[in-house]
């Protein structure tokens, strides 16, 4: 896949573009690649020392629009010493003729930070930067990235067709352009790969513009006949029995519109436009399509009502997006339009469109009820766009991961939400309320996650920076319920919360208690864990996907029942609410019921206690406690096994109801099973426990001694300081609690949106 | 947030800070919208900002060498190239006072480093009072100037008024 370009425009030089070439120019060349670097504080520094006032609110102005538009990347000041040293290595802000070459070191340290992810450009008229060499050994001088001079890229503006410039303002620019070597703007570099031709005056320019103009006039108009083509062929079928009037009738309108549109473009008859398209259908019959719901052709109409029910009534998600890029392609310049046409667009590139059957539905539904919101809260047709915009790029960003949330049991609903919510928090950003924003968690104050970011299991990872959708997840989607366990580290303190119950809240888990776990897998013989931080290359797997409750009809009626139970009773709390009472339902039913990495052929089945809702997770090690357990038993024994396993029996679900560990800290019994190296299953086991206790104990240990370790270290230095005292006596297990609290639950996370 | 009533020891403050703090904390005051949009600045925190550099001896002095740099640019229809006799005039001493005053400032409120034209709007409006082209920054007259002349990219957050 091709790498986005950031283009990295020397700060120094931004106040003489705007002065020569006005903000057009400004916007042609950080147009240059997809987005622009921003380091915000280099820059305002340059603002107060070369910028006018009037020039200084235009551009924060400017600035604020192209970062809505997704087009700035912002990388923080170097500041400390240290960092200085690393990003200007030769210390050439210290020499007498460098500068305090902040931008310098701003933009090595983006590159440097995100070489994988990007390719840059960096224009400027400084040769330092642009020949990248240093004295010093530094891994900046690895950096690959174009160079543009600002000679170069100035020629450029001088006949860039959306640069509009006065005789004058050319003028200036051709002069300085001409200059001899380092007046003017400096010389080119020999490393450019392109030469730019000096236009030899203002009219031999507005004559290149003008052909570059018409160039892409055609290429436009190419564009849009291909997508006319593209979507009436789709529509096509929009006409087959079954599809609702009211569509077929909008549906009819804009075909009307792509033909009237290609017969004024092409100059021919409305009847060859329609045969150039493929439309097999007269004006009279689209007339006549069309005023079955009452709509007259012969009548300016502009059908975002219909174009929005689509998403609503129409049940084939193919139907809903061929509809809709229908509307984007017969009405170019309404903007809704153009961005409910984008999210169809954006929801037919997701992988998850392409390959998941199922996920094609869901995401169109979820995306149908995020527009629904849009359109019901959005006071006029400008925020309604600007809403629509923001769907479009979650979609764009998210709408993989948001597939993979489905795969994982997400149901529609919740994936809505989580569009949603983030939608209406960066409406809320932009009307900003009185709160900071960080305050506020909005969801703009969380990184937006990049592809390799998003968790493959699911779109709701906490990270504790967005505010939580308190939407329940149904069993599958988080199948992993978080740790309550830090009750249970000391004797005399047993877990007091009902099992099921977040520790930390005293609340039901639900979506928002991300799978702490997630990513990781039991660290069974032969099978390597996850490091510390996760598994980054734990590729995506359709063992997650849910498939069937129960190993046997019988418990598949008895999961079906527990539901329905669950919903009847959540039914009459919420008041007959039923889409509340469902989310309850789900939220209460996946306290006992999720998918398994550790039961015996739970490939996609739902499980009532499996173990990973029966033993807690514990916040750092995750499971693996259970994994060294049942390594180190198997081993005792003698065993060497292929792969082993953990399956709830008809023993779990009671051990669990009375407790996380019974009184010697060990978990709920569970059944024991292996494959040898044969693959032959042997069944060792239906009472087998994980001593939860051993392990808490273990990682207090092991946390102690690091803590240890950490303040031995320290003590020299701070000799100057307060003593440190490192405790001595006693066994460290036994000691009153420190500032070391081992293990804790984990953190209960926030559900994610999906940027 | 309270007003600053005292600055002293606020360049130590920010060396330790910015010398220090950790990555983490480096990142949160500074990177934290890297992947994300910056907030608008808020009109309280703009105003507050301009009490404070009008207040104090040092930031008061330094707006004074600055106002008098913006009239040098405002009289110019130049670029202030290295080449130019007038950029040995530029108080880079002040400029960089402003700047450090400024993260100083929000690092100590809490309040967002990177919203946008948080110190454009305090610095500017710093200049005219200072100039008497706007009367006390708590005047009607000077917030409905900072109001309308930074509507783009400010939140009016007085209590009741939030927009």
């Amino acid at each position: 896949m091709r790498k986005e370009k950031v283009v990295l425009l020397d700060h120094a030089r931004i106040g003489t573009i705007l002065k020569h070439g006005g903000f057009s120019a400004l916007d042609a060349i950080v147009s240059r690649g997809d987005k622009f670097l921003y380091v915000s504080q280099v820059h305002d520094k340059e603002l107060l020392q070369n910028i006018g006032s009037d020039q200084r609110d235009a551009f924060a102005a400017w600035l604020q629009r192209k970062t809505y538009k997704g087009k700035v990347l912002l990388v923080d000041p170097v500041k400390s010493e240290r960092d200085k040293n690393k990003f200007d290595p030769d210390q050439k802000r210290l020499s007498a003729r460098g500068g305090d070459e902040l931008w310098d070191m701003g933009a090595r340290k983006f590159m440097l930070e995100n070489k994988s992810q990007y390719d840059f450009e960096v224009i400027s008229a400084d040769k330092g930067i642009l020949d990248n060499k240093f004295t010093a050994q530094t891994d900046l001088t690895r950096l690959q990235f174009e160079r543009v001079s600002m000679k170069s890229v100035m020629t450029w503006v001088l006949s860039h067709p959306d640069v509009e410039l006065t005789p004058q303002q050319f003028e200036t620019i051709r002069t300085n352009v001409l200059k001899p070597r380092d007046d003017g703007y400096g010389s080119s570099h020999n490393l450019e790969k392109n030469r730019y031709l000096v236009p030899d005056s203002y009219e031999a320019a507005e004559t290149i513009k003008a052909e570059a103009r018409q160039a892409a006039k055609l290429e436009e108009r190419q564009k849009r006949k291909t997508n006319r083509k593209r979507a009436a062929n789709k529509a096509r079928k929009l006409f087959d029995a079954g599809t609702p009037v009211i569509i077929t009738a909008a549906t009819a309108a804009a075909l009307h519109e792509l033909i009237s549109g290609e017969a004024e473009e092409s100059g021919n008859s409305y009847l060859e436009a329609a045969q150039t398209l493929g439309i097999e259908f007269s004006r009279e019959q689209l007339t006549e399509l069309a005023a079955e719901a009452g709509i007259d052709l012969a009548v300016t109409f502009t059908p975002i009502g219909p174009v929005k029910k689509a998403w609503d009534v129409l049940g084939n998600v193919d139907d809903i997006v061929a509809v809709t890029q229908l509307y984007g392609a017969a009405y170019p310049d309404n903007e809704t339009i153009q961005q409910m046409a984008g999210i169809a667009d954006a929801v037919e590139g997701t992988a998850a469109f392409e390959t998941y059957v199922e996920g094609r539905d869901a995401l169109t539904g979820a995306v149908g009820g995020a527009i629904d919101w849009v359109f019901g809260t959005s006071a006029d047709e400008e925020e309604q766009a600007r809403s629509l915009g923001d769907l479009r790029e979650l979609v764009e960003i998210g709408g993989d991961a948001a597939g993979d949330a489905f795969k994982a049991g997400a149901t529609q609903e919740q994936v809505a939400d989580v569009l949603t919510s983030a939608v209406q928090a960066r409406a809320a950003a932009q009307v900003t309320s009185g709160k900071p924003l960080a305050e506020e968690q909005a969801p703009l104050s969380a990184p937006v996650p990049t592809a390799d970011q998003l968790s493959p299991e699911t779109v709701l990872p906490g990270d504790g920076t967005v505010p939580a959708s308190a939407v329940p997840t149904l069993p599958g989607a988080q199948p992993i319920l978080p740790s309550s366990f830090e009750a249970g580290l000391e004797p005399g303190l047993e877990p007091a919360l009902e099992p099921g119950l977040d520790p930390a809240s005293g609340q039901a888990s639900g979506p928002e208690t991300a799978p702490a776990a997630a990513g990781q897998i039991p660290d069974r013989a032969g099978v390597s864990g996850p490091d510390e931080d996760g598994d980054r290359f734990l590729r995506k797997t359709s063992y997650k996907t849910f498939r069937k409750i129960g190993r046997t009809p019988e418990e598949e009626q008895q999961g079906h029942d527990e539901l329905w139970e669950e919903f009847e009773q959540g039914y009459l709390e919420m008041n007959g609410h039923e889409q509340a009472a469902e989310l309850l339902a789900a939220r209460r039913f996946s306290r006992r019921w999720a998918l398994s990495d550790y039961a015996e052929d739970a490939d996609g089945l739902m499980l009532k206690y499996p173990l990973e809702r029966v033993y807690p997770n514990i916040e750092e090690i995750g499971y693996s406690y259970v994994d060294e357990d049942v390594n180190a038993a198997l081993s005792h024994q003698g065993i060497r096994a292929k792969k082993w396993y953990l399956t709830p029996n008809d023993k779990t679900g009671g051990d669990w109801e009375q407790g996380w560990m019974d009184e010697d800290g060990y978990g709920p019994r569970m059944t024991l099973a292996y494959d040898d190296e044969a693959g032959q299953r042997h069944r060792l086991s239906d009472s087998y426990q994980v001593n939860v206790r051993g392990a808490a104990i273990k990682l207090k240990q092991k946390q102690l001694r690091a803590e240890r370790m950490k303040a031995g270290q320290t003590a020299p230095a701070a000799a100057t300081g307060p003593r440190v005292d490192i405790p001595k006596k006693a066994p460290v297990a036994l000691q009153a609690p420190t500032s070391v609290q081992a293990p804790v639950p984990t953190p209960k996370p926030d559900v994610r949106p999906l940027v | 947030m309270a007003n600053i009533e005292d600055i002293t020891g606020w360049r130590e403050e920010l060396y330790e800070f910015n010398e220090y703090g950790s990555e983490e904390e480096h990142k949160q005051f500074y990177g934290k919208y890297n992947n994300g949009i910056p907030p608008d600045a808020k009109l309280s925190q703009v105003l507050e900002l301009v009490e404070v550099l009008l207040k104090h001896d040092e930031t008061r002095e330094a707006l004074k060498k600055m106002s008098v740099w913006e009239k040098i640019k405002s009289a110019n229809e130049y670029d202030f190239l290295e080449d130019n006799p007038k950029f040995k005039e530029r108080p880079d001493d002040a400029i960089d006072l402003i700047i450090d005053f400024f993260d100083w400032f929000c690092w100590k409120q809490g309040y967002d480093w990177a919203a946008f034209g948080f110190l454009n709007a305090s610095y500017s409006t710093s200049i005219r009072i200072l100039d008497g082209e706007l009367p006390d920054v708590r005047s009607h007259t000077t917030v409905d100037h900072v109001l309308e002349r930074y509507k783009r990219t400010l939140v009016d957050d007085r209590e009741g008024k939030i927009t």
